[in-house]
């Protein structure tokens, strides 16, 4: 099975243990991740502000770039998957403005997934199960979903926006034991954390504070930012640890935290409670 | 004039009703007691300290509505904006409130009454975090996200970005990497951004930390098309300057946006 890679720029930087657990994983799963050839930024949360054009004129490229593959997009950045999945809705409706950026009809229909999304199906919920070496249910973890995955629900549908299950399904097969707790789907503060980190360290911190309530031992989440903010922004004294989705499904199939990209955490740099920690 | 009452965002928190231009807005009361209708406040535009603020509009003093401003605002981000009925659930679910002078709610309302120079110097443009809580809840399926980005980037068209600098300056830095790599660059869009701001000393230890975990690339990844990556962005930004021009009210040799492109 082939899947289109869309890495995101911070695949490179804040974001590599998300990229290092992914290639891994994927690779164990038996998938053939490709990277789109020369792909360029989403546009994240800045193209927006300084043109409404600039989504659809960023992510053209993009499109365009991955048709050549003609396979499935994988874009575990909640906000590439986010914005490519936003341009592509639009310039399929709006089939003028398709052909004013030269995006051949095939690219419109290429499918864009999220990373839960893809464990979903490839392998499955099933497979995946049977796929466990490693017991981790001393993991209690607090699915944190974010914004960018799951909103706006009309461009998304993927799972509920307000009461998303498939983390945990995930999460669950791999024989962790997900707390239920509210905070999964508030927004951490997103990018405006360089400039007002003070409102970002708020977020966070009632973020964190009911996971704790929730009696979860760590967060998990499948995006860059939330995981970058979730561990710069938290204060206090013992900060709860925050990993990827890959790195957990990862770990359960008995890949070695250094390649899973681990050991790069800020807070944790190993499952908690695992030997030698 | 303002009434109290409950107020309908924060339960069990004490709410004044103003009356101003949008007729009767409830707004929040915390700490000390004040007159809202005292000549003092009138006109101005922050009463209340803490997380929960209200604006007290002058009639007179906000007389410069644009009435065709809500269709360029409708045509920019791609939401009606008259649609709003005033239900108050964007606000109601939006988590950077506290850095908001005018609540969501409170710019489509003034959106629809064409109250350009309140929406476009409003902070809450810049705030909003996109994270589209509002989107997934407005029953009249408005996506609150759109309507603050095309807002800003207006703002940004006309080089208005005095409420929110610090904000602007990071999605002008970000997109600057951008239109030179093709990708953005974490070390040099922070690089721009502390050139912008000034602010050489924030974050430092962070960065060093980051830097430490092999996570800030000291050297950038570009696109080998970045080239048409920069011709894409230049037009993108100059179709927003052609939209905004294209209707009264701008001034005409405007545009500090496009430092990316150029
Ligand atoms: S939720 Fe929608 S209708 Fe209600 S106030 Fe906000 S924008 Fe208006
Ligand atoms: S998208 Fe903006 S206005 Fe809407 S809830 Fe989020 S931060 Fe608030």
């Amino acid at each position: 099975m082939t899947i289109a890679y869309f890495p995101g720029c911070s695949a490179a930087g804040t974001g590599r243990e998300f990229h290092e657990s992914t290639t891994t994983l994927c690779e164990a799963l038996g998938l053939a991740l490709v990277e789109i050839p020369d792909w360029n930024c989403c546009g994240a949360t800045s193209a927006a502000v300084l043109s409404p054009h600039l989504n659809v004129a960023l992510n053209s490229r993009n499109l365009k770039q991955a048709a050549a593959l003609d396979a499935p997009i994988l874009a575990p950045c909640a906000a590439c998957y986010n914005r490519l999945k936003t341009a592509q809705l639009e310039l399929r409706e709006n089939p003028a403005l398709a052909r004013e950026y030269e995006v051949p009809p095939r690219a419109l229909e290429l499918r864009i997934m999220n990373l839960p999304e893809m464990l979903l199906e490839y392998p499955g919920l099933e497979r995946l199960k049977e796929m466990v070496k490693v017991d981790l249910s001393y993991l209690h973890p607090g699915a944190y979903y974010g914004c960018l995955m799951l909103r706006p629900p009309k461009a998304m549908q993927f799972d509920d926006a307000e009461q998303p299950t498939s983390m945990e399904r995930i999460l669950e097969a791999v024989g962790t034991r997900p707390v239920e707790w509210w905070a999964r789907t508030e927004c951490c503060g997103a990018s405006l954390s360089l400039t007002t980190a003070k409102m970002v360290q708020h977020r966070v911190g009632k973020i964190v504070d009911c996971a704790r309530r929730c009696e979860a031992n760590c967060l998990v989440a499948a995006c860059p930012l939330c995981v970058a903010n979730l561990e710069t922004r938290q204060t206090g004294e013992e900060p709860l640890p925050v990993y990827y989705l890959s790195e957990v499904v990862g770990a359960a199939l008995g890949l070695e935290p250094a390649q899973l990209g681990t050991p790069r955490h800020l807070l944790s740099t190993a499952l908690v409670g695992a030997k030698g920690h | 004039m303002t009434r109290p009452g409950a107020c309908s965002i924060i339960p069990g928190k004490e709410a004044y009703l103003a009356e101003n231009w949008a007729g009767p807005v409830p707004v929040c009361r915390v700490g000390k007691e004040r007159n809202l209708s005292a000549p003092e406040y009138r006109g101005q535009e922050r009463v209340l300290e803490g997380r929960h603020f209200m604006r007290v509009f002058d009639k007179d003093k906000e007389s410069t509505a644009d009435p065709d401003f809500v269709a360029l605002l409708c045509e920019l981000s791609g939401e009606d904006v008259r649609k709003c009925y005033q239900c108050g659930k964007c606000t109601a679910g939006c988590p950077v409130l506290e850095e908001m002078d005018l609540t969501p709610s409170q710019v489509m309302r003034a959106a629809q009454a064409g109250l350009r120079d309140l929406v476009l110097d409003s902070r809450t443009i810049w705030c909003c975090a996109g994270c589209q809580t509002c989107a997934a809840r407005c029953p009249k399926g408005l996506d609150l996200s759109h309507v603050n980005k095309a807002l800003a980037s207006l703002a940004f068209a006309e080089g208005r970005t005095q409420a929110a600098r610090d904000i602007a300056a990071f999605h002008q830095s970000f997109m600057d990497t951008v239109g030179l790599l093709g990708r953005s660059y974490e070390l040099g869009m922070i690089g721009l951004l502390k050139l912008r701001t000034r602010k050489f000393l924030q974050d430092v230890a962070m960065g060093m930390r980051l830097f430490a975990k092999g996570k800030l690339g000291l050297f950038p990844e570009y696109v080998k098309g970045n080239a048409e990556v920069r011709r894409l962005i230049r037009e993108a930004l100059k179709r927003t300057r052609e939209q905004a021009r294209a209707r009264p009210g701008l001034p005409q040799e405007q545009g500090a946006g496009g430092e990316a492109a150029r």
